[in-house]
């Protein structure tokens, strides 16, 4: 048959399995509750799937593989090392997070410090860094879908808005809903491929063999060259310095230790039982995901040393897939990585939209707005935020792992130390909180512009390896400990009236 | 399986908007299918007529170099071999000579015959068409077939856009029609729920729908609907919980059966009577509840209403009376749907009567038997003086038994006199004199009265004062008199070492507040068929008494606006219970004696 028409009907069912999924959501979502966090009510597998599915994004499936791809196993050091840090990190989140019946990460800010500034300070970020970071999953659905329909990016693209919009209407229901989907395809296409790269490769062993031996630019328009035995080294013979680590940590770790959108799976679990083992369970099942995706990346690198028509890392796994190890299945296998890409933009999007409306619209302009009006204004923030991510993905960052983890840095800086300095320090103060917010915010745009415009100021020699989280972070840190210190009273002040054991 | 309203929606639907544009998509299909059909037959022709052309052109050419038939044959053949036309034949005599048929499998006889009875023209086979013309000068047919398949690929590539235009147009529509159908029925479940909510009795839900369309209307009609229904819920529930209240505490027992007889609703005091262990005891031996089933039963089955009142054994010798009214329940399409029992407790208005009647009863004696003592003392006057006179003329000459008939003869008429006095006195009106009296002084000197009896006997007499306040409002000799008459009446019931017991102790009911004064002996007792009749004037069992001294009691107690009762048995005792009003305070009194 066809492979157009193949790949038409793997689209067909998959778009038609979203609809029929995602519209269950619909019928459970009564108020804002239901809306943002499915009404506190997920049990232990809706949990994991929604979790590894809205982690699993665009920059896992296409960005990591192709960095691996490009620049070996020094990727997962950079990248999935971060991030399960991040996990770890969330487990303290989960043990005193469920103490505070809040819609939002910023909403707790507000119950934590007293703080309606910080909250909508927190929602402001949250919208700033969604829509830039959705650029990353419409950017990765649009190159997967003009692989699979053999239609232009900039038409693939205006596909994402019938998958994203209509499952992020339904709310977290519908969300969660659909992640199971999404979580199984992904699983079922990282296997797949996984497989079939292993069989063409002629088994793990013989991959590895091969791949030391590489020593080409993976694709014409990147800029280095992989030395021979650098796909295998952990720094890939100097490509990658482990000074990137740092960037990996400070960016994707803890940017993802404060994210919302993992931080609201746990606001959204039943209880803190359930929100821990999610945790856990999505991590182990992560672990095999990533194994496939480091196969596919390094597998696909030995059967193809050097891609000729290719643009940039994203577009390696579903090249390969598509022209590669092309076979009957390969349709099934793109869609996973457009479910990927999806998962996660629609769960950016409720964040989004919780972000705007509810810690910033409710929270200081309409307080008293009714819950049907409320859960409308969410939709046409959904909607109109979806379509100004869809137009700046036309001339999308080049990058998506990289463009990720400057994107969870903003979190880094803003988030994480208020938000575990006010679940776990007593003494944390409003003052602090904000002091911390605001400076950590600032010392990384400062030096993430100076990185930009090779600029040395202040007699300060920067190593622009060093991601800008690192400082922003640190001046974050700072901030929080000595304020909160000058402005803590004492026992039984007014700031502890948040603290919550 | 059962469809929701959304799904009764959506359904329908999504088939009318999916189906015009899977239709569309398959007429333009199928209409790019046709049109590609149409050129690939006119290119095909052309080129049958270009192949034709050129085998005429060759045939000519060669022969007029005279070349045989054979060799030219041969070099076109070369010459299509070298073109591969795909798809071409050539048939000479029933043979195929040439071909680049890929799938011959359909190229049968019966289609060889076709094309060789034919010679030229358009047939169409299972997988495509074939097109062929004669060429008569070298008796050949010329042809091409072309395979569906082969062109199939070519309509994808140019259809692919089309299809995926209909697929990602029929995801809109059904995702609008989605959207649409859940925002039409919402709201409508939102109605269904609450009405649930309401129907378990939960009256204080509201329907939050701010709309200004027929579903706003709705939602706002149906508040205003429940506030109504709860207004008027809350005015039944009302006028029920007034008629359990008044059922509750009716005196009257009500109880009510279904048309088979069994009870539906039972009140209070119904339950009281039933309870009421020495009521279940009818005089018959039957028992309350049974004598109540069949008067229900009897009413049911001929539908009229009873009326009975019936006796049963109380405490002792007392009766209780009971009536008992059992009537249908019609409702007001005079269907019977049950019936209705009514018993009220009778006793004391029986009682009331009873005393009425003695009283009657004494009042009529009384009369009478000053009516005749006034006769017999005119005339006993009379005889006395005679007799007198009779005894004064034979003083010197009468004997000792003369005299001592005539002494006995005064006697008697002097004992009559005084009889004849005590009936008059009994007759005529007395207006008490009322007083705040200490009753216990006025027991105390009436049992100082008849202590010599009392030591006589030897009887134990205990007066027990069980409420310090003892103060009566009554005529203080009277009710002395009336002491003393019970006291002694005692002293003959009892015997040797009897037992006289006074116990004094205050009641309040709604007639007022009361002294009682029980007198409880342990002598011979009063027969059960008596009982009514020891306040009547000369009832007596004494040979030697008038039989006017309880007459007397009744009289006076009835006077001082007080009650007397008799509670006896046959050789256990008696029990006379007093009951007169209590003291007053000065402004009271002062009104009493006003009245």
């Amino acid at each position: 048959m066809n492979k157009f028409i193949i790949y038409l009907i793997y689209f067909t069912l998959y778009t038609f399995l979203l609809l029929w999924v995602g519209k269950s959501g619909f019928k459970k979502t009564n108020n804002i509750r239901d809306f943002y966090v499915a009404g506190n009510s997920l049990g232990l597998f809706k949990s994991i799937f929604t979790f590894t599915a809205t982690w699993f994004s665009a920059a896992s499936m296409q960005g990591l593989t192709g960095t691996l791809f490009a620049y070996g196993y020094s990727a997962i050091l950079f990248s999935v090392i971060g991030w399960f840090f991040g996990a770890a990190l969330l487990v303290l989140v989960a043990n005193r997070l469920k103490e505070y019946d809040v819609l939002t990460v910023p909403e707790y800010f507000k119950y934590r410090y007293d703080s309606k500034l910080l909250q909508a300070m927190g929602g402001l970020v949250i919208t700033f860094s969604y829509v830039l970071y959705i650029i990353i999953q419409i950017r990765g659905f649009g190159i997967v879908m003009s692989e699979l329909l053999d239609i232009h990016y900039t038409i693939a693209i205006l596909l994402i808005h019938l998958f994203v919009i209509y499952t992020t209407f339904g709310g977290l229901f519908s969300i969660a809903n659909t992640d199971k989907l999404n979580f199984i395809l992904i699983f079922i296409g990282t296997t797949l491929a996984m497989y079939m790269i292993l069989k063409d490769v002629n088994g793990i062993i013989n991959m590895h063999r091969e791949a030391s031996m590489i020593a080409t630019k993976p694709f014409e328009s990147f800029p280095d060259q992989t030395l021979k035995g650098g796909l295998l080294d952990p720094f890939a013979k100097g490509l990658q310095p482990p000074v990137i680590m740092i960037a990996g940590f400070f960016g994707w770790g803890l940017g993802l230790a404060a994210n919302p959108q993992y931080a609201i799976r746990i606001v959204s679990a039943k209880n803190k039982k359930v929100a821990i083992k999610m945790i856990c369970f999505s991590v182990l099942i992560l672990s095999i995901i990533y194994v496939n995706i480091m196969i596919i990346g390094i597998g696909a690198r030995v059967l193809v040393p050097a891609v000729g028509i290719i643009d940039s890392m994203d577009e390696i796994f579903p090249y390969i897939i598509n022209n590669v190890i092309y076979s009957k299945l390969s349709g099934l296998i793109l869609i996973s990585i457009a479910a990927a890409a999806i998962s996660t933009a629609n769960s950016q999007l409720l964040i989004l939209a919780s972000g705007f409306s509810y810690d910033i619209y409710k929270n200081l302009i309409n307080p008293k707005v009714g819950e049907e009006k409320f859960l409308n204004i969410n939709r046409i923030i959904i909607f109109i935020a979806g379509t100004v991510s869809l137009i700046m993905s036309v001339k999308p960052p080049e990058s998506l792992l990289s463009f990720g983890a400057d994107i969870w840095g903003i979190f880094t800086v803003t988030f994480f130390i208020p938000l575990y300095g006010g679940l776990y320090w007593k003494k944390a103060t409003k003052k602090g909180a904000i002091y911390s917010f605001f400076g950590g915010c600032i010392t990384m745009v400062i030096f993430h512009l100076m990185n930009q415009h090779d600029v040395i100021s202040l007699g300060i020699v920067i190593n622009k390896s060093i991601h800008p989280a690192f400082y922003g972070f640190m001046v974050a840190s700072l901030l929080f400990y000595l304020v909160s210190i000058v402005t803590y009273k004492g026992e039984d002040v007014e700031n502890e009236a948040g603290y919550r054991k | 399986m059962k469809l929701d309203i959304e799904n009764k929606i959506l359904i329908p639907f999504v088939i009318l908007v999916i189906l015009p544009i899977i239709i569309l998509g398959i007429v333009s299909y199928l209409g790019g299918y046709e049109i590609l059909m149409d050129n690939e037959n006119k290119n095909l022709r052309i080129r049958l007529d270009d192949s034709i052309e050129f085998i005429h052109l060759h045939n000519r050419y060669l022969y007029d170099r005279s070349i045989n038939d054979e060799t030219k044959k041969n070099e076109v053949i070369n010459y299509f071999k070298e073109k591969n036309y795909n798809g071409m034949f050539i048939l000479e005599n029933k043979e195929i000579i040439f071909d680049t048929i890929e799938s011959k499998k359909d190229f049968s006889m019966e289609l060889m015959k076709k094309i060789l009875d034919q010679r030229r023209g358009l047939i169409k086979t299972k997988d495509g068409f074939i097109t062929f013309e004669n060429y008569d000068a070298w008796d050949w047919i010329i042809g091409y077939k072309v395979v569906r398949k082969s062109f199939t690929q070519d309509l994808l590539d140019i259809q692919k856009y089309t299809i995926l235009v209909a697929i990602i147009f029929s995801i809109f529509s059904v995702q609008a029609t989605i959207f649409i159908s859940h925002n039409i029925s919402k709201p409508i479940k939102t109605l269904a729920d609450n009405c649930n909510t309401i129907s378990i009795g939960n009256f204080k839900k509201r329907i939050d729908i701010n709309r200004k369309d027929e579903i706003g209307i709705l939602a706002k009609s149906f508040n205003n609907m429940i506030n109504k229904l709860q207004n008027s819920t809350d005015n039944l529930l009302e006028m029920k919980k007034f008629n359990e209240n008044i059922l509750r505490n009716i005196s009257t027992g009500i109880i009510t059966t279904n048309e088979k007889g069994d009870i539906v609703s039972i009140n209070e005091a119904a339950i009281k009577i039933l309870e009421y262990k020495s009521v279940n005891q009818l005089e018959n031996g039957k028992l309350m509840n049974e004598i109540l089933k069949e008067q229900l039963k009897n009413t049911l089955i001929n539908e009229i209403s009873i009326n009975k009142m019936y006796t049963f054994n109380g405490i002792g010798n007392e009766k209780l009376y009971f009536d008992v009214t059992t009537s249908l329940l019609v409702d007001e399409d005079k269907n019977i749907s049950g019936a209705i029992c009514s018993i009220n407790d009778i006793t004391k208005r029986k009682k009331i009567e009873s005393r009425i009647e003695r009283i009657n009863r004494l009042t009529s004696l009384g009369q009478l038997a000053a009516g005749l003592a006034h006769e017999i003392r005119n005339p006993l006057a009379g005889m006395k003086t005679s007799i007198q006179v009779l005894k004064n003329r034979f003083k010197e000459t009468s004997t000792t038994s003369s005299k001592q008939l005539f002494d006995s003869t005064l006697y008697e008429i002097d004992r009559l006199n005084s009889l004849i006095s005590e009936l008059l006195d009994l007759a005529k009106p007395h207006y008490p004199k009322y007083e705040n009296t200490n009753i216990v002084c006025i027991l105390n000197k009436s049992i100082d009265l008849v202590k010599k009896g009392i030591d006589e006997k030897k009887i134990n007499t205990d007066i027990s004062i069980e409420d310090e306040d003892c103060i009566a409002f009554i005529d203080k000799a009277q009710i002395e008199q009336v002491f003393l008459n019970i006291i002694t009446n005692s002293i003959k019931a009892v015997g040797q070492h009897g037992m006289l017991k006074i116990i004094i102790s205050n009641v309040s009911n709604e007639k007022g507040d009361f002294i009682i004064i029980k007198f409880k002996d342990n002598g011979c007792g009063i027969k059960e068929e008596d009982v009514d009749k020891i306040f009547d004037p000369f009832y007596t069992t004494e040979p030697q008494g008038t039989g006017l001294g309880l007459s007397v009691v009744h009289k006076l107690v009835t006077e001082n606006n007080g009650e007397i009762e008799v509670e006896s048995a046959v050789d256990i005792g008696t029990e006379f219970i007093i009951r007169l009003p209590m003291g007053r305070s000065e402004a009271n009194e002062e009104k009493g004696f006003n009245n």
